[in-house]
C-alpha cells in the first residue's frame, strides 16, 4: 500500500525541518502509515511510548539515531489543520487488518501500552522487518500479523510466549503453550474456543521458525484406535471363509460440510480389521500346552497373522468350485427333495415343515434362528414387517436402516424419493410348499417347535440326504450359499442380497451407502439372483423345470430404498445445460478485462469443471480433489484418485477411468490455469507462482527423494488452504473488494449447486449398475473393496487397460445423456 | 500535473541508479495492481497463455531490452515499468528455469516518488506500448484499456481533455484526433 511521499509530509507539518522529513518518509513507510495520515495519532502515542520504554530497541528496529528519532516523534505537535480530522480518528478503517495490517497492529496496539507489551510487540516487529521478503513471498504476512495481534490480547493465553527475547526459545514456549492447550481440550471435550487459539499459536510458531511447512502428522492413527471403532459383542464371519469371523463397526460422525455433502463416516474406516478365529474349545492337556516362549516368538506370530490375512484374501476370491459352496448337484439333490411324499416325523418335526425352513434359508440367505423368528402375518395391513401370507402369494417385507442423516437435503426435489420398507415377492413353488406344510397359521414362521429342535431335525434329515447322494450338504453351507455364490461369481449387486438377507454386513458397508433402487428393481434383481440359482442346478440335471418367478408390473417407481443421495437425472442435466448456457453467454474479452470479471468467470468455470469431476469419476466430496495434474493418466485415459476425507490409509489411492468429456475438459483447465497464472502475476504474486508451478511438467524436479514427494503429497491431498489447482476467490466479510483464494470443498462448492456433493459417487454407482456391468468394474471405479480384491494389490490379476476399455463407453454414454460438455476456457480464448 | 512530471523527467537521470537486484524482492507497485484490477493489459495479448518452454528465452537480454524501473521500499523494490518482463521472469522461476536467487539489473530511482509521478510512469509505459507501439490491435479494447485508465475531469468532454492525457499526448486533444492517429474511425474508439 501506498505510504506519504516527502511532499505529503510537508504539506502534513509545515513545521518540520528539512532534514527531518526524509527519516520520517522512511518512518511512515516502515509503518505503513496511510497517505491521509488516518489515526496516525493513536499509532504515534504507541510509537512515543516504545521509544520511550525502550529507546535502544526502537531506534534498531527503525535504523534511525536516537536524537532524529527524538526530534521526529516531537513533530506531530503542530499538525496542519487540514489534516487534523483524520490525524486524531480514533477508529480503526476497514480493510486495514488486510491491506495495512502493521499499521493495524500498532493501532490497536495503542491500548495496551504497557512495558511488556511494549517489549513483546518490539520483538515481534524486529522479526518481522528482518524477514519481511520470506514473509511476503510466501504470503503469510496477514495470518502472522493477526495470530500475534489476537493472541496477545487475549487474557487466557500464558505471557510466557510473549517474554522471551530469542526467537527459538519464544517458539519453543508457543509450542509448549499450544500442547498444553491441546491437551485441555482433549481432557475437557467440549467446545472453549481453544481450537482458534490453537491455530493461532501455530500460526505465530511458524512465523517465528519462518517455515510454513505444513507438518501434518502423519503417523497413522494407532492400531489402538482404529480398533476402538470396532464393537466387541457384534461378530459377523468373514464372506467366503469357513472360521474366520471379523468385528462390526460402531457408528461414527463427521463434520457439518461432509455430512450435508452426503459422506458416510463409515468409509473411513477399513472393511476388515480384526479378525477371529475360532478357538479349540476344550483346554489342551497340562503336557501339550507349548511353553512360553513358543508362544511369544514374534516369527511364529507374524507368521500366524500373515497366514490369517492370506486367509481373509483368499475367502474373498473364492471360485464357483469352492468346497464351502453348494455345488449343481447338492443343489439339485435339495431341490428334487422337496416333491418327494413322505411324511414321516423327524424328530417330532413333520419332514415337509423342514423342507420349507431349508428353501426359505436356502432363497433369503438368513440364518436358521432369524428364518425361525421370522414374523408371519396372515393380514395385509400395511403395519406389519416380515412375512406376508396372502390368497395366492408369499410377501417378504422388508426395511434396511438408512446409512445415513439426510440432514439439509431431507426434502431436496433434485433428489430421487426414499420409502423404507418394501416387499418382496417370494417365488410360487415356495407359497406351494408353505401351504402344503403345517407352517400355516402361527405367528412366528417355525411355529412351536424351538430353534434347536429344528437344527437337530435338519442334521438328521440332512444326514439321511448325505447318506443317500453321498454328499455334503450342512446347514452352514445352505445358509451361506446365497453370499458366497455371490462373491464367487460377482454378477449381482451385494447390496440387494443383503436387502434380502435381512442383515448388515461388513462386505456391502460402503456400496450399500450408493445403492437405489425402486421396488420393482429390487425383485427384478432379486429374482435374477434365484434365476442363477436354478440354472447352475441345470447344469447338473438339465431337465429341472424352472419354476415360475412372480410376475412383475415394471412400472416407474418414483420413490426407492437406499442411498438418500442419488440425484435424479433431469435435475444433474438441467444444472448441466443452465450453466453451459451461462458459461457460453460471454464474450472473450469481457471476462479477462478487468479483476472483477475474471474472478467471476474463475470461479464459475472452475466450478463447472469440479462438478464435471464430481460427476464422471465419481469422486468423492473432498477438499482439494486432484491435487495435482500429474494425476492424470491421460494416456490410459484414466486418472489417480485419493479421495478417503482422512489420511488414515493410502489403501484408497486408485486408478479410475477418466471419461472422454472430463478428459478433455482437464486439459482445458490446465490451459486455463495456465492463463490465469499470467493473468494475475501482479495482482496475486503467491497464487501465481503456485499456478505456473502446477502447470509445467516438472514442478517436484526439488524433491528428489521419494520420501520429499509423498511428504507433499500428503500435504497437498484434502487440504484447507490455497495450493490446489482448483482454488476459488471467496470474497472478504468485511472488505468486499478483497478477494482470497480457498481451495475448493464442500462447503464452497456446495453453493454452486443444490445437490450433495457426492452425488456423483451415488449416481455413478446406479448408472453403472442400471447398465449391468460387472461388479468388479463398479468396485474398480468406486474403490469399494474389501481385503484381497484391490485392483492394485500384489496378487491382483485385474487388467487396468481392460477394465478401462469396458467402462469408458458406459461413462461416456453416461455423460453425453446428462449433456455434459467440455468447453474451453474463454479466457484462452482469441479475444476477438 | 505537468510541470511535476517535467521535472521529474529533466532530473531522472541523475536520480536513478543501476543495480542488481533479485527478481523475488522485486514487488510491483500498488499503481500497477490497481490499474491491472480495473483493465489488465495481459488480457489483450494474444499469446496470454504461451508458456516458457515454448521460447528459449534470452533472460538476461530480456530485462534490459524492457528494463524495470522501481524505487526502494523497506527492504525490497517496488517496480514501476516492465510489467511484462516481471512476469515472464516470475513464471520462468516458478517453473524452475531460472534459480531461485535469479538477479537482473534495474533503475530505482534514489528517491521514493509521489503518487501522481508513480501514476505517470506506470501510465506513461503503458499507453506507450499501447498506442505507440500497438502491442493490441483491436480499436475497442485499445478504447476500453485507455477509458479504464484515464479519469475524466470533471466538466471535460472526454478523458482526452483530462490533464493526465494531455501530459502525454498534448497534441491529440479530442477523440477525433486520436481515431486520426490510429487510423481508425471515431465511432470505433
Amino acid at each position: 500500500m501506498s505510504t506519504p511521499t516527502v511532499e505529503d509530509i510537508q504539506a502534513f507539518l509545515p513545521f518540520a525541518l528539512g532534514h527531518l522529513l526524509n527519516p520520517l518518509e522512511k518512518l511512515l513507510e516502515a509503518i505503513d502509515c496511510p497517505e491521509d495520515f488516518r489515526g496516525l495519532q493513536k499509532v504515534h502515542s504507541l510509537l512515543e511510548y516504545l521509544f520511550d520504554t525502550h529507546p535502544q530497541k526502537f531506534c534498531e528496529l527503525f535504523d534511525i539515531q536516537q536524537d532524529i528519532a527524538r526530534q521526529l516523534l516531537q513533530l506531530f505537535s503542530e499538525v496542519n489543520e487540514a489534516f487534523f480530522q483524520k490525524y486524531s480518528n480514533t477508529t480503526h478503517a476497514k480493510g486495514w487488518m488486510s491491506r495495512r495490517p502493521l499499521y493495524s497492529l500498532l493501532f490497536i496496539f495503542d491500548d495496551h501500552q504497557t512495558p511488556q507489551a511494549a517489549s513483546a510487540l518490539l520483538f515481534f516487529l524486529s522479526h518481522y522487518y528482518n524477514n519481511e521478503l520470506k514473509i511476503i513471498t510466501e504470503d503469510r504476512t496477514e495470518t502472522s500479523i493477526r495470530s500475534f495481534r489476537l493472541l496477545y490480547t487475549d487474557e487466557v493465553i500464558d505471557r510466557r510466549c510473549f517474554n522471551s527475547n530469542s526467537i527459538d526459545d519464544t517458539a519453543n514456549q508457543i509450542l509448549q503453550v499450544r500442547e498444553i492447550l491441546m491437551d485441555q481440550e482433549r481432557e475437557n471435550d467440549e467446545e472453549s474456543g481453544s481450537s482458534s487459539r490453537v491455530g493461532y499459536l501455530r500460526d505465530l510458531e511458524h512465523f517465528y521458525r519462518l517455515n510454513w511447512k505444513k507438518r501434518k502428522s502423519f503417523s497413522r492413527i494407532s492400531q489402538r484406535s482404529i480398533r476402538s471403532s470396532y464393537s466387541r459383542k457384534k461378530i459377523e464371519r468373514v464372506i467366503g471363509s469357513d472360521n474366520l469371523f471379523t468385528a462390526s463397526l460402531l457408528k461414527r460422525g463427521l463434520s457439518k460440510p461432509l455430512v450435508d455433502a452426503g459422506v458416510s463416516a463409515d468409509e473411513d474406516y477399513p472393511e476388515l480389521c480384526i479378525i477371529k478365529t475360532e478357538q479349540p474349545v476344550l483346554p489342551k492337556p497340562q503336557h501339550e500346552l507349548p511353553d512360553v516362549s513358543v508362544i511369544k516368538d514374534k516369527a511364529k506370530i507374524n507368521h500366524k497373522n500373515r497366514g490369517i490375512s492370506k486367509c481373509v484374501s483368499r475367502s474373498h476370491n473364492i471360485t464357483p468350485l469352492a468346497r464351502n459352496l453348494l455345488q449343481p448337484n447338492e443343489l439339485s439333490y435339495l431341490w428334487h427333495d422337496r416333491s418327494s411324499q413322505r411324511t414321516t416325523l423327524i424328530n417330532k418335526i413333520p419332514r415337509t415343515d423342514i423342507q420349507c425352513i431349508l428353501h426359505l434359508i436356502l432363497i433369503t440367505g438368513r440364518n436358521l434362528s432369524d428364518v425361525c423368528n421370522l414374523d408371519v402375518h396372515h393380514s395385509t395391513s400395511n403395519d406389519n414387517l416380515g412375512l406376508i401370507v396372502t390368497e395366492s402369494e408369499l410377501i417378504l417385507k422388508i426395511a434396511p436402516k438408512p446409512t445415513a442423516k439426510r440432514g439439509k437435503h431431507s426434502d431436496n426435489p433434485n433428489l430421487l424419493k426414499n420409502q423404507t420398507v418394501a416387499a418382496i415377492a417370494l417365488p410360487q413353488y415356495f407359497y406351494n410348499m408353505f401351504i402344503k406344510s403345517n407352517l400355516r397359521g402361527h405367528t412366528k414362521f417355525s411355529g412351536k417347535p424351538s430353534v434347536n429342535a429344528y437344527r437337530i431335525a435338519i442334521e438328521s434329515y440332512l444326514k439321511k440326504l448325505n447318506q443317500r447322494h453321498r454328499c455334503q450338504i450342512s446347514l452352514k453351507r445352505i445358509e451361506n450359499y446365497l453370499i458366497n455364490n455371490l462373491i464367487a461369481t460377482e454378477k449381482h449387486d451385494p447390496v440387494i442380497l443383503e436387502m434380502l438377507r435381512g442383515e448388515l454386513s461388513y462386505y456391502s458397508r460402503s456400496p450399500r451407502h450408493y445403492a437405489w433402487y425402486s421396488e420393482t428393481e429390487i425383485n427384478c434383481r432379486i429374482q435374477a439372483i434365484w434365476l442363477d440359482m436354478f440354472n447352475q442346478m441345470r447344469g447338473y440335471d438339465t431337465d429341472i423345470q424352472i419354476p415360475v418367478l412372480p410376475e412383475l408390473q415394471l412400472d416407474l417407481d418414483t420413490t426407492g430404498i437406499g442411498s438418500q443421495f442419488t440425484p435424479t437425472r433431469a435435475a444433474i442435466k438441467d444444472w448441466v445445460n443452465h450453466r453451459l448456457a451461462h458459461l457460453k453467454q460471454f464474450s472473450a474479452f469481457d471476462v479477462v478485462k478487468n479483476l472483477s470479471n475474471l474472478i467471476d468467470y474463475h470461479n464459475q468455470y472452475t466450478a463447472y469443471t469440479l462438478i464435471m469431476l464430481v460427476n464422471a469419476s465419481g469422486y468423492r466430496a473432498v477438499y482439494n480433489p486432484l491435487p495435482s495434474f500429474d494425476l492424470l493418466l491421460l494416456r490410459y485415459h484414466a486418472l489417480c484418485i485419493s479421495d478417503k476425507d482422512s489420511s488414515k490409509t493410502f489403501s484408497h489411492t486408485r486408478v479410475v477411468v477418466c471419461p472422454t468429456v472430463l478428459k478433455s475438459q482437464l486439459l482445458h483447465y490446465q490451459r486455463h490455469t495456465k492463463t490465469l497464472a499470467n493473468l494475475i502475476s501482479h495482482l496475486y504474486p503467491a497464487q501465481s507462482t503456485q499456478l505456473y508451478a502446477q502447470t509445467c511438467d516438472h514442478q517436484l524436479i526439488d524433491l528428489p527423494h521419494k520420501n520429499d514427494r509423498i511428504e507433499w503429497f500428503l500435504t497437498a491431498k484434502n487440504s484447507h488452504a490455497n495450493d490446489g489447482l482448483f482454488f476459488l476467490f471467496i470474497q472478504d466479510k468485511d472488505d468486499p473488494t478483497f478477494f482470497r483464494t480457498k481451495n475448493s470443498g464442500p462447503s464452497y462448492l456446495s453453493e454452486y449447486i443444490n445437490l450433495p456433493l457426492n452425488f456423483g459417487r451415488h449416481y455413478v454407482r446406479r448408472y453403472l449398475q442400471l447398465s449391468n456391468v460387472h461388479q468388479e468394474l463398479v468396485k474398480f471405479q468406486l474403490g469399494h473393496w474389501v481385503n484381497g480384491e484391490t485392483p492394485l494389490e500384489k496378487c491382483s490379476s485385474l487388467s487396468h487397460k481392460v477394465a478401462i476399455e469396458q467402462l469408458l463407453p458406459v461413462l461416456d454414454e453416461m455423460l453425453e445423456e446428462l449433456s455434459w460438455e467440455a468447453i474451453p476456457s474463454l479466457i484462452t480464448r482469441k479475444r476477438g | 500535473m505537468k510541470d511535476e512530471i517535467m521535472r521529474f523527467d529533466a532530473t531522472l537521470l541523475d536520480n536513478v541508479e543501476l543495480i542488481r537486484v533479485s527478481v523475488k524482492e522485486l514487488i510491483s507497485d500498488d499503481t500497477i495492481q490497481d490499474l491491472f484490477a480495473q483493465a489488465n493489459p495481459l488480457s489483450g495479448l494474444r499469446t496470454s497463455n504461451e508458456a516458457n518452454d515454448k521460447s528459449a528465452y534470452l533472460f538476461n537480454l530480456l530485462s534490459l531490452q524492457s528494463p524495470i524501473i522501481c524505487y526502494r521500499y523497506r527492504k525490497q523494490f517496488k517496480a514501476l515499468t516492465g510489467s511484462f518482463t516481471l512476469t515472464r521472469l516470475r513464471s520462468a522461476i516458478a517453473q524452475h528455469y531460472l534459480p531461485d536467487d535469479f538477479s537482473i539489473l534495474v533503475f530505482a530511482l534514489k528517491k521514493k516518488p509521489s503518487s501522481s509521478i508513480k501514476r505517470a510512469i506506470v501510465l506513461f509505459d503503458l499507453t506507450n506500448d499501447l498506442l505507440s507501439k500497438c502491442f493490441i490491435s483491436d480499436t475497442k479494447k485499445i478504447s476500453f484499456y485507455l477509458r479504464s485508465w484515464f479519469k475524466k475531469d470533471e466538466g471535460k468532454r472526454s478523458i482526452y481533455q483530462s490533464d493526465e492525457w494531455l501530459t502525454f499526448f498534448p497534441e491529440l486533444n479530442s477523440a477525433e484526433k486520436v481515431a486520426n492517429f490510429l487510423s481508425i474511425s471515431k465511432a470505433d474508439l
